[in-house]
């Protein structure tokens, strides 16, 4: 079955049925049912035979089936749907033996599900081959596991189901062409395969899958054929349809359109409400909203207010209320109506393209724009933002410079904090690689001592994986650092402050820098993330201004009631520097070390994102002079402080 | 040797796991492509054991028609969307791209799964070339 020509052709994949039933009795009294099924993203065939031969009563049963199946979302699970078709109260007196399957539109796959004793066989070589399946009986003889198989399967793959009164398919003295045509498969089954006493069902499945390069997603898919729908010739009079002559309209599938595209009905001051006529005043709202936006996509004036009396007219006339849509080439609008009314509007746009969709109730039509929006240099949502802002393009293009310089510095950033993240990392490695070179190196000493046997050998085995372990460890706290959330918290100062001392323990001893932590109690609604890297960017900063110092060295962080100071000892800064040191590429690192940003993130962050107070001073640390930061939080964020 | 089998439980054991697989294809004679194309289908395989499973198993070995089977075993509660969803290319129930399934269908030559709240058995062929 060919999927529909107006969806989007992503894979093209078609499934062939032929199946011959042959009942007992008559068809109403067969427990052996087919049914098949649409998706968006595939197809459902559904082989099962109802328990409970000679009964009667089967037809009710099949229709609840049927039903079952029917009321399946269009995203298909098939354990859900099997387990609903044991809920049936017809089903509990009967069981049920089926095969479910489901044929991928994306991928060359086929899912199933398969209990009892319909036959599954795939022929894709030579002979039929079974499927996996699990044996029992749904409802009567349950299994107490579902399994759900997953199959890839080739292009020109063939299946054959049946139920049990077609006896094994394999195997057979005369077998016939496998891959002959589908009918005469089905007609050999039942006439050669079946023992008369039984219902009998032979189904011949053919799958051909040819994946086709996938378009834009976010594109709108054309609808298919040009409208048949005649358009107005210039000579002939409105009068026309005032005198109940309509152009003809027929129903055409419409283009898909995506919720994104579509032009809120606020920006053009529209009122929402599909049922209200508009007010003379609204008119005029709609009237300036509508021309701002013609005027942004490139219409001339003459087509402003052709489209602004067409909008109007389908609102007075018809009493409608409409969507637009914008994609890079096109202005869509969609109207809800049926085909009287889409022989009213249909002489009145005779330069778009018209359809209407009798399924849907929907018309649909598409008018190509003077330029393509990409063209222009306008992103879709500029474009709504200019309407909005009521602005032109040149002033809204230095706002988005402004937006984007500040992305750019805060990318820097970033990277600033993780090429410190990475040297941090290589700096807890050197240790352990030295380790894994000296264990490789013993280990082969041992070998040529003659001294490795297999406890030796396991101690050394032991030892690498530990110190692997180890660092992938490592790996897993730094990443945990860098996850960055967006939902802010109560959280515990000086749990970040450990959190960050402790990633930076190896550098900060290595640099022989004394730490000390003093105060606790604080809590305040951050997000933690955020703030870790603010302390990682001071605590750096610190610690390479300590690195030109003789004498020891040392770094305080103190908690005092709803503040945070870092202090160190490393002589403090001098007040022109002072000055400008929380400017964005200022730094005093010499080439190289320092990108000038540090400061600048920290401070944006505390006053930015934590709505706080972020100070620089030259102070003393234990009579030595040096330079302290302090973040005094909001006391509306502060949860808790310390005392 | 014609099979190999490892535990996986942490993501340390991963890089162990991929480096056991290398080693198996280019003894078995693997060209360079299907050496590759098994290191990322064991690679999918041993990332989802750990990310999605409580461990698992994952096995390497060759099969009676000479080809490459990476089987990979848990005992998690299988896929609670149902295949059909976690095959779709982007779909997640974690935090990645979703494109794991979906690439090891496409890079193996054969494919199976068998799916149930009692756990998930993927495997896939490579034919050795």
């Amino acid at each position: 079955m060919q999927r529909d020509h107006y969806q989007r052709l992503e894979n093209l994949v078609m499934i062939n049925l032929t199946f011959l039933h042959n009942p007992f009795t008559t068809e109403r009294d067969s427990g052996d049912f087919i049914i098949q099924r649409k998706y968006p993203n595939g197809d459902l065939v559904l082989v099962g035979d109802i328990g409970g031969h000679g009964q009667r009563g089967f037809e009710d049963v099949k229709s609840a089936i049927d039903q079952v199946v029917s009321q399946q979302p269009a995203q298909l699970n098939l354990k859900t749907l099997v387990l609903e078709l044991c809920a049936l109260e017809e089903l509990q007196t009967h069981g049920l033996v089926l095969f479910a399957g489901f044929f991928d539109d994306d991928l060359p796959v086929l899912h199933y599900i398969h209990v009892g004793d319909v036959k599954a066989h795939q022929i894709q070589f030579g002979d039929p081959v079974e499927l996996p399946h699990q044996n029992g009986m749904l409802v009567l003889n349950p299994i107490p596991t579902l399994k759900e198989f997953s199959l890839k399967i080739r292009d020109s793959s063939r299946f054959i189901f049946s139920s049990d009164g077609v006896r094994t398919v394999a195997g057979t003295q005369k077998p016939p062409n496998w891959h002959g045509p589908a009918t005469d498969l089905c007609k050999y089954m039942i006439d050669n395969l079946t023992d008369r006493s039984d219902d009998a069902l032979a189904v011949v499945c053919d799958y051909r899958y040819s994946p086709i390069r996938t378009p834009d997603r976010s594109a709108v898919v054309e609808a298919s054929p040009e409208p048949v729908i005649e358009k107005r010739q210039p000579n002939q009079k409105q009068a026309d349809s005032s005198k109940g002559t309509r152009a003809p309209v027929v129903q055409q599938p419409v283009s898909e359109t995506k919720a994104e595209h579509r032009i809120p009905a606020a920006i053009l001051d529209l009122p929402s409400d599909s049922d209200k006529l508009l007010s003379a005043s609204e008119m005029l709202n709609a009237r300036l909203g509508l021309r701002v936006l013609f005027r942004s996509l490139g219409f001339s004036n003459i087509e402003q207010n052709r489209w602004c009396v067409f909008y109007l007219e389908v609102r007075e006339q018809v009493d409608r209320h409409f969507n637009l849509y914008l994609t890079n080439t096109h202005l869509i609008t969609t109207i809800r109506g049926d085909r009287s009314i889409a022989e009213t509007l249909a002489p009145l746009r005779s330069s778009s393209r018209f359809s209407f969709s009798e399924a849907e109730q929907l018309i649909q039509l598409e008018h190509r724009l003077p330029r393509a929006i990409n063209d222009m240099d306008l992103a879709r949502q500029d474009l709504i933002d200019l309407v909005k802002l009521g602005t032109d393009t040149q002033t809204l293009e230095s706002i988005k410079e402004e937006q984007s310089r500040e992305r750019v510095l805060a990318e820097q950033a970033k990277l600033a904090s993780m090429g410190e993240m990475i040297g941090s990392i290589a700096h807890q490695w050197r240790q352990p690689l030295n380790e894994l070179a000296l264990q490789a190196q013993n280990l082969q000493l041992d070998f040529y001592e003659d001294l490795l046997n297999e406890e030796r050998l396991g101690n050394y085995v032991a030892d690498v994986l530990n110190i692997v372990k180890y660092m992938s460890n490592t790996i897993d706290d730094f990443r945990n650092f860098l996850k960055s959330d967006n939902t802010t918290e109560d959280a515990s100062i000086r749990d970040i402050v450990d959190q960050v001392i402790n990633l930076q323990q190896a550098q900060l001893e290595s640099n022989e820098v004394e730490v000390h932590l003093e105060g606790d109690g604080l809590t305040v609604n951050c997000m933690p993330s955020e703030f870790k890297q603010v302390l990682m960017i001071l605590v750096n900063n610190a610690k390479d201004a300590l690195q030109g110092r003789d004498s020891a060295r040392k770094l305080s962080v103190r908690i005092e009631g709803t503040a945070l100071s870092i202090i160190d000892n490393a002589g403090g800064m001098p007040s022109d520097v002072m000055a400008r040191a929380t400017e964005p590429y200022f730094t005093t690192k010499t080439s190289g070390k320092g990108t000038g940003l540090g400061l600048y993130i920290a401070k944006q962050i505390v006053e930015d994102k934590l709505d706080s107070e972020f100070t620089l001073d030259n102070a003393v640390l234990e009579d030595e002079p040096g330079l302290a930061v302090r973040i005094n939080f909001n006391p509306r964020l502060v949860r808790s402080e310390h005392k | 040797m014609r099979s190999k089998v490892f535990r996986i439980s942490t993501e340390a054991d991963v890089q162990i796991v991929l480096n056991g697989i290398h080693h198996f294809c280019v003894t078995a004679g693997g060209g360079e492509t299907v050496v590759q194309e098994c290191s990322t289908i064991g690679s999918e395989l041993a990332y989802n054991l750990v990310k999605y499973a409580p461990g698992g198993s994952l096995s390497i070995s060759i099969d009676g028609s000479n080809r490459l089977l990476l089987r990979s075993e848990d005992s998690g509660a299988g896929l609670e969307s149902g295949a059909i969803t976690c095959m779709q290319e982007g779909y997640t129930s974690g935090s990645s791209l979703g494109l794991g399934l979906p690439s090891i269908v496409r890079l193996s030559d054969d494919f199976r799964m068998e799916n149930s709240c009692s756990g998930t058995i993927i495997s896939a062929w490579k034919i050795l070339s």
